[in-house]
């Protein structure tokens, strides 16, 4: 600790830390535009300027480590008339158009000039003209405002890894824009919006909509991911104008991404739900909601006395809250007395849960989302973190970038983490547990293991199974030299404190549970707990629905009601299967040959248009709620919007129907239900106890002759599930899906970037979709994002039989 | 003492004080009446009466001048100024998509007039405005540019600007060393002289 004195106070602090760092934290305000809690000290905009006694010029406080004995001063008169002069040079160009400006009322550089600037400039002249640019999606900006602090080019360069802006020209010319002048075509993760301190980045959606004063504010949780963000949201008249991450706010302490900032206007969708619809005569018609629940009570019931009620089955949903799914459950149990709940979690993160059930005898993990921060190797196993869970994935190009973390990434797509890894390697698609089997008979090889492992139950199968995969073969499997697997084997030894992230994503079929159980081998071989995985939950409730779906008794699961043809009645909440279940064929004839299938959503899904009733629901923001995302802390989603038309909570909906079917299901009131369902998910205490599950490289299909890609699906950073594609915000700036194609395959078809091509798998099934001719895949694979309900890109993919990764093969040919 | 006693024997014998109120009585009776027979005869309203809101018409375009800035409504003690403000898919500014006053909530303190950068909202002299309805004294754009038509059109308007409702005008006077938005040329010498 040193000390030292700002404005007479004495204060404390760690050595390193800047004055300006050490003011902020004792509650003394220094003025400054440049510096931001993320990013280096730049020194650029020298309003942070500060009196040390005995320094004949003043320090830029936001660049100048504290030192020991320092006496300090931050409002003197000399200072005010610094920085009175820094001010005006900063306006000397400034186009003050506060009145227009959607900055005014927020602005840095409005409220300095309030408080120190001079009243008239003596630059009488010049202002910046420069036109704005508008041309990209979802971020304007306006070079004339703009003070060239360079937090945006610095933030998204040194923050986020993408380097779009730059400062480009000299001196009065001088502008924020991507390299030549190109249009922005970046993540629109918005950081650098956030980050302006002035008005010269804006958002498209909010330009003029309001001022900040009329506005109110709400924080609340982001529903998309399972990071748990808290994004700042600005409402006018029942209304979300915009949303903003705010310095230190929530887990994620003001960092968001595209989807937290600019998706929340899926909840003013056209395709919104407002009435219960019921068939009649083949078609859905709107009916009252008395006519709709008492049909499904009735026919639940019929259901149910014919065929018992093993053949009703539930889905819920990673969306609703944990109250809603809970209720799902206590309905289908008490009031129908079946047991088959589940939810798309089954293709995801119930990969992950199972593997964590045999290898450490436990059923969740509580990230930290920090942890990549701690780690001193981070290895990424076929997992574009910095798409899934975005702000998590910035930990773990932090930990590299700062604090110099090895990076080791194996992924055979080219991702933003394989750009910034120490080591990339680019493996087959599929072939991720090959890879880990070779690191592990690597580090055997090399005696390199935690000897503790020895001890574990099941170490000689796993020495067994490792010997078909010795470094060399493990090296033809997948498809690297056998000396990168030994170089990431040395350095995961190496570690003293190593992480192994992945992503189990219920659209990503380049994994199986089998990946997940290699990574977990490769952890306890290298000695560590169940701490040292970072396999983060998909969506926002991920965790919180799969706990509270797999408390109690469980009947079928997902795969087994939607494949396994022995369903009469499915009750679907929130969840749409047509489009994000693999193998949709099936899918549809599942659904189709129902008795009965009940729909409740906020919105009309596919799945909805093939159902018998449908429910409207009201949407995140419309009611309140718990997500448990991957901290494993039950957060609250606050209601600050009033439902649609005659949306209610699912829970809401659940609750009359079971009053319709006579069944108490004990929901007086949310807080109440809430308690209880949290309760049921708050007692779990587990200890882990390892154990070695050996597994074999396998995947669903491999390619040959007649189809000779493998057919990889997964998530965009702008998107999440099929939710946000009614998002107009983000569907600006990722409209579409298409097929990311290697050139040396899209070339040997005449294939040619953006021309049309036909996708066509093993089940006899086609899809036709906008070739992108990449390097960002290998040769040999072929990917598609899987979340535009239009591409039907889940007619070519399976469901995972015994683990193993669900990866098609299919033939690509010019359309 | 003594005296004070037979005055006021005298006063309550002979109903002094009502002759004295009768004599006022009669003196006005004869002097020019104060009270005007309205509705028949109006108030002229002193120059600067604050009575209902317009909305300036711009001279030259023919549309409102307001710029859509909202510090009217951020100043209005009341809060019964609502805006509400778009881009234009043409020009691409930002213009006035509804604005609107709540009459029966304004207290008339003309807060938003001085507020104003460009003088785009002012009060008229018109008084007479009493309604049956709330929705009648609920103001819209439409209502508001049409009592520009009716009250300040022309040479009227041009006066008041000049007497009363210049923004930024010399009179307009902010704490020392304040900076106030100013349009070119308008100068607060005062303080313009403090930050040199
Ligand atoms: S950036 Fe700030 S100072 Fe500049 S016009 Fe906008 S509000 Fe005014
Ligand atoms: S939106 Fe994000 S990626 Fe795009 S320029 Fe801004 S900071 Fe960079
Ligand atoms: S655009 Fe904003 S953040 Fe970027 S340099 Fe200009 S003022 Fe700074
Ligand atoms: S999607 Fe995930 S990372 Fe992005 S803002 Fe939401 S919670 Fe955060
Ligand atoms: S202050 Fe003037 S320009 Fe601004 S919104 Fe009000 S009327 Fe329009
Ligand atoms: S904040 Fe220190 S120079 Fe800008």
């Amino acid at each position: 600790m040193i000390e030292f004195v700002i404005n007479g106070k004495n204060i404390q602090a760690q050595p390193k830390t800047t004055i300006l760092q050490a003011a902020l934290a004792n509650g003394i305000y220094i003025p400054h535009l440049c510096w931001d809690r993320r990013l280096l000290p730049y020194g650029g905009c020298r309003l942070c300027l500060v009196e040390v006694e005995g320094m004949h010029k003043f320090l830029a406080s936001c660049s100048t480590p504290v030192k020991a004995g320092m006496i300090i001063h931050t409002e003197t008169p000399k200072l005010e008339k610094a920085r009175r002069t820094v001010l005006e040079l900063l306006l000397v160009h400034h186009p003050l158009d506060c009145p227009v400006c959607d900055k005014a009322g927020e602005c840095d550089l409005q409220d300095l000039a309030f408080k120190y600037g001079p009243v008239a400039s003596r630059f009488a002249d010049e202002r910046k003209h420069e036109p704005e640019s508008t041309a990209a999606p979802l971020i304007e900006r306006n070079a004339n405002r703009c003070i060239l602090c360079g937090k945006c080019v610095r933030i998204c360069k040194e923050h986020q890894g993408v380097g779009a802006l730059n400062l480009i020209g000299r001196g009065f010319k001088t502008k924020v824009s991507p390299a030549f002048e190109e249009t922005l075509d970046c993540e629109f993760c918005g950081q650098c919006v956030d980050a302006c301190p002035v008005g010269a980045l804006g958002t498209k959606s909010y330009k003029f909509r309001s001022r900040v004063w009329f506005m109110d504010e709400q924080e609340n949780i982001c529903p998309y991911c399972s990071v748990g963000c808290t994004s700042v949201l600005s409402l006018r008249d029942g209304q979300i104008l915009r949303a903003r991450g705010k310095d230190g706010v929530g887990i994620s302490k003001g960092d968001l991404c595209p989807r937290g900032r600019f998706g929340f206007d899926f909840i003013e969708s056209e395709h919104r739900l407002s009435t219960p619809l019921l068939r009649k005569e083949g078609k859905l018609e709107p009916a009252s909601w008395q006519e709709a629940l008492e049909f499904t009570a009735r026919r639940l019931a019929e259901i149910k006395e014919a065929h018992g009620p093993r053949a009703i089955g539930a889905l819920g949903s990673e969306r609703c809250s944990v109250e809603d799914n809970y209720m799902l459950k206590k309905f289908m149990v008490l009031s129908l007395g079946s047991k088959n709940v589940d939810s798309r979690t089954r293709l995801g993160y119930a990969k992950q849960v199972e593997a964590l059930k045999k290898t450490f005898g436990i059923s969740r993990l509580a990230l930290d989302l920090d942890a990549p921060l701690k780690a001193d190797v981070i290895f990424v196993l076929e997992s574009d973190l910095t798409s899934t869970h975005p702000v998590y994935g910035l930990k773990a190009l932090a930990a590299h970038r700062d604090l110099k973390a090895t990076l080791i990434v194996a992924d055979p797509r080219e991702s933003k983490l394989s750009r910034w890894s120490s080591q990339w390697l680019r493996i087959r698609p599929a072939t991720g547990v090959a890879l880990v089997n070779g690191i592990m008979s690597a580090l055997i090889e090399a005696d390199l293991f935690d000897k503790k492992a020895e001890a574990v139950k099941g170490f000689d199968e796993l020495k067994k199974t490792l010997e078909r995969y010795k470094p060399s073969a493990a090296a033809v499997m997948a498809g690297v030299s056998e000396l990168d697997i030994r170089h990431a084997a040395s350095a995961l030894a190496a570690a003293k404190n190593p992480m192994f992230m992945a992503c189990f994503g219920s659209s990503e079929n380049t994994k199986g549970e089998g990946t997940a159980l290699a990574l977990m081998d490769l952890a306890i071989l290298l000695g560590r707990g169940p701490e040292a995985l970072g396999l983060p939950p998909e969506f926002a409730n991920t965790m919180g629905t799969q706990m509270v779906l797999e408390g109690g008794e469980t009947g079928l699961d997902a795969v087994e009601m939607l494949y396994g043809g022995q369903m009469k009645a499915l009750v679907i909440m929130g969840e749409n299967p047509v489009v994000t279940f693999p193998d949709t064929t099936r899918v549809m004839n599942t659904l189709g040959g129902l008795e009965l299938l009940v729909v409740q959503d906020i919105m009309m899904t596919a799945t909805a248009k093939l159902a018998h009733v449908v429910l409207p629901a009201s949407g995140w923001g419309e009611k309140e709620g718990t997500f448990v995302g991957m901290t494993g802390k039950p957060q609250k989603i606050v209601k600050c919007l009033s439902e649609i038309g005659q949306g209610i909570p699912d829970w809401k909906i659940l609750r009359n129907l079971g009053r319709l079917m006579h069944t108490d299901l004990d929901a007086k009131s949310f807080a109440g239900l809430s308690a209880s369902a949290l309760a049921d998910i708050e007692q779990r205490q587990e200890t882990a106890h390892p154990v070695f599950i050996p597994v074999e490289q396998e995947t669903r299909e491999s390619a040959d002759g007649g189809h000779p890609l493998l057919f990889a699906t997964g998530n965009l950073m702008q998107h999440s599930g099929s939710l946000t594609t009614i998002s107009n915000n983000l569907d600006s700036a990722a409209p579409d899906a298409y097929l990311q194609i290697n050139p040396s395959d899209a070339d040997a078809r005449r294939i040619y970037n953006d021309s049309f091509v036909k996708v066509s798998g093993r089940n006899g099934e086609a899809i036709y979709l906008k070739a992108r001719v990449t390097d960002e895949v290998p040769q040999g694979m072929v990917f598609a994002p899987a979340h535009f309900a239009h591409a039907k890109v889940n007619l070519l993919t399976l469901p995972s039989k015994n683990g193993e990764a669900p990866i098609a093969a299919v033939k690509v040919d010019p359309a | 003492m003594i005296n004070k006693k037979i005055k006021k024997i005298i006063d309550t014998i002979f109903f002094t004080e009502i002759i004295r109120g009768m004599a006022l009585t009669l003196k006005s009776f004869f002097s020019p009446a104060v009270t005007i027979q309205y509705p028949e005869e109006k108030r002229q309203p002193f120059p600067g009466f604050r009575g209902q809101h317009a909305f300036v018409r711009d001279e030259a375009t023919g549309k409102e001048k307001c710029i859509a800035c909202g510090l009217c409504g951020a100043v209005c003690p009341s809060k019964c100024i609502y805006i509400y403000t778009k881009e234009d898919p043409e020009t691409r500014k930002k213009v006035i998509d509804r604005y609107e006053i709540e009459l029966l909530r304004c207290v008339y303190c003309a807060l938003c007039v001085e507020a104003c950068p460009v003088g785009a909202v002012v009060l008229t002299e018109n008084y007479e405005y009493s309604e049956y309805t709330r929705d009648a004294l609920y103001m819209t754009k439409e209502k508001l540019m049409d009592n520009w038509d009716r009250f300040m059109a022309g040479e009227k308007g041009r006066e008041y600007f000049k007497k009363f409702w210049t923004p930024g005008k010399d009179s307009f006077r902010a704490y020392p060393g304040q900076p106030v938005f100013k349009r070119q040329g308008a100068g607060n010498k005062e303080a313009g002289a403090e930050g040199k």
